[in-house]
């Protein structure tokens, strides 16, 4: 404890002083990311002050002192705005769970909760309600069974080829990685054992760009392709 | 949807070879893409790795030399799409002698002694010249028993390995060839280590970065007999594997397994086989006698591992396929599986498909 820098001692005793409000004043915050770093390595520091993780909370066993931090508050809201200028208000822990972006964004402090939104030019109101939709879903009943969990995935992802390359796109973006290896997934599947042809149609290929003799080659060679 | 060719790589990555193979036909893009060797070298990285639950597959050539079959054998042993072959090598001498990264090596005695590396998933090959040996007029003559090919990750490179034994002098020679160099060398070292004519032909055991035969030992440091012996791909020097304990050949049938990540040899004797694995690479004292289920007769011999920790064996006479596995596993379940095509020249080799091509440096035959 006296090695660490005293405006951080000065945080915890501030954070130690709030009884039962579970939301922590922004000064408090920097200093809570040094706590749970310390909590891999230095366990007895936390012991001593009573304090044990539950859940991604840390939370201070007595009844008189209730700390509750949290990495971001399951109350607190962010705001997305989509490239039609329509703003969306999401918990920030959903999505700081599921984006590896947002989650930079807001780790790293360039964010600021009261007063700017995340801007989001490249994915359109549509897509983002959607993608919202997806993070909200899978944080909320992430102990759900798989089976569950698969088959609304599967209700989820029944779209068509332009809403499938919107949400493709948009999670490239965000990097949200388990909807992107969802997709993936969906795509492939979409284009496994299927003909040349259908494949073009799928992913509006007009002009192959190969020449009518290659063309002509590919067929004679490859009959049961096409 | 038009998708950018960043994330087109990634589905790709996630296809199997035979469907990439059909794709190089939907437009030039992703022919270029596909056809890139970088591309070529990280899907098949990919394939490979430990987490992605690969099963090595088996390869075989139909009796009519018309098509390579190719066998999986997980969850059980089914077929798999075969592979067309050439019409200028559809003769009864040709023969599968090694693979390795989706490359198969041939040999073909008419209407000349040839060699060819060549990959059934993409369809090329290239001809490997036998060793120019002015001295030994018998070269080119089938008696080489030892053979392979293997990779050499540090320079890029294939090497096809030949061991042989002159039949008067039944002196051994070791040479290697490089595809990138295009040439044959000699190994140092090969005195000791002579090929068993009554062994037959061997495909070589590739296993952490060397490559393993059954041979006659004749050094000094150790009692003649049979051991095996490794050729370092790194180093290309051979040295020696003892046996679990020595073998008189007569009374014996020897021969080594491997597959999913084991290094192992059965050893059958007139009743039924025993397999040894080794758990420490080339610690004499850490060979282990397998606690499994296995056949209690001597007429299949063992063809690989899986992942899942059973064995492939094969009927010597009708080739039929059957996997055992752990002791408890009820033996009335066990399903023989009927190879299509086969004769009773029929060699299997463990084989991973590939979009790989061959270093240039021999002139490339599409």
């Amino acid at each position: 404890m006296d090695k660490w820098p005293s405006s951080n001692r000065y945080s915890l005793k501030a954070a130690l002083m709030i009884n039962y409000n579970p939301v922590i004043p922004s000064l408090c915050l920097p200093f809570l990311d040094l706590l749970i770093e310390i909590m891999s390595i230095k366990e007895k520091w936390l012991s001593a002050w009573c304090i044990k993780p539950v859940g991604g909370a840390l939370v201070r066993q007595e009844p008189e002192y209730i700390l509750l931090a949290l990495m971001g508050s399951p109350l607190k809201k962010i705001m997305l705005c989509s490239s039609e200028k329509e703003i969306f208000n999401v918990e920030e822990q959903v999505m700081v769970q599921h984006s590896v972006i947002i989650n930079n964004m807001i780790e790293d402090g360039s964010y600021n909760h009261e007063e700017s939104k995340i801007p989001l030019d490249c994915v359109d109101s549509k897509t983002l309600k959607k993608v919202i939709d997806y993070c909200t879903h899978h944080t909320h009943h992430q102990n759900d069974n798989q089976e569950d969990l698969e088959a609304w995935d599967a209700q989820f992802l029944n779209v068509d080829s332009n809403g499938l390359y919107d949400l493709l796109m948009a999670a490239n973006y965000l990097e949200i990685r388990n909807l992107l290896d969802l997709i993936y997934g969906t795509i492939k599947n979409m284009i496994k054992g299927k003909k040349i042809d259908e494949i073009r149609r799928i992913f509006n290929i007009k002009d192959h760009g190969f020449t009518s003799e290659e063309e002509e080659q590919n067929r004679k060679e490859y009959p049961h392709f096409y | 949807m038009t998708l950018p060719p960043e994330l087109l790589e990634i589905i790709f990555l996630r296809l199997p070879v035979r469907s990439l193979i059909q794709f190089k036909c939907v437009c030039k893009q992703w022919r270029s893409l596909i056809s890139d060797p970088y591309f070529a070298k990280l899907h098949y990285d990919v394939a490979i790795a430990p987490t992605h639950n690969n099963n090595t597959k088996l390869l075989y050539l139909s009796s009519d030399f018309s098509r390579a079959c190719c066998v999986k054998t997980e969850p059980s042993i089914h077929h798999d799409y075969p592979f067309k072959l050439q019409e200028t090598y559809k003769n009864h001498s040709l023969r599968i002698i090694g693979s390795c990264r989706g490359f198969v090596l041939l040999r073909n005695y008419k209407p000349k002694p040839v060699l060819i590396l060549w990959n059934p998933a993409t369809g090329s090959h290239v001809r490997v010249p036998y060793p120019n040996n002015s001295s030994n007029s018998e070269f080119p003559c089938p008696d080489f028993f030892c053979h392979g090919v293997v990779y050499e990750k540090s320079n890029d490179d294939y090497l096809v390995i030949m061991g042989s034994v002159r039949p008067l002098k039944r002196k051994p020679e070791w040479k290697f060839f490089s595809v990138r160099s295009n040439s044959w060398k000699e190994i140092e070292g090969g005195d000791c280590f002579t090929p068993n004519i009554s062994m037959g032909h061997q495909l070589g055991l590739l296993y952490n970065e060397a490559i393993h035969w059954l041979v006659v030992y004749n050094g000094s440091d150790y009692p003649r007999g049979i051991v095996i012996v490794a050729f370092d791909i790194a180093t290309k020097t051979l040295s020696m594997i003892p046996l679990p304990y020595p073998q008189d050949p007569s009374q014996w049938e020897l021969s080594l397994v491997g597959g999913a990540g084991f290094f192992g040899i059965c050893m059958l004797n007139e009743f039924w086989p025993y397999i040894f694995v080794m758990k420490e690479y080339k610690v004499e004292s850490s060979w282990i006698l397998i606690d499994m289920l296995l056949p209690s007769d001597n007429t299949m011999i063992p063809l690989c591992f899986t992942q899942s920790g059973d064995v492939v064996w094969m009927n010597r006479i009708n080739k039929d396929l059957i996997k055992f596995g752990k002791l408890g596993s009820n033996e009335e379940e066990l399903q023989e599986f009927k190879l299509d095509f086969c004769d009773k020249d029929t060699v299997l080799v463990m084989f991973n498909e590939s979009l790989l091509s061959l270093p240039s440096s021999c002139r490339q035959e599409e």
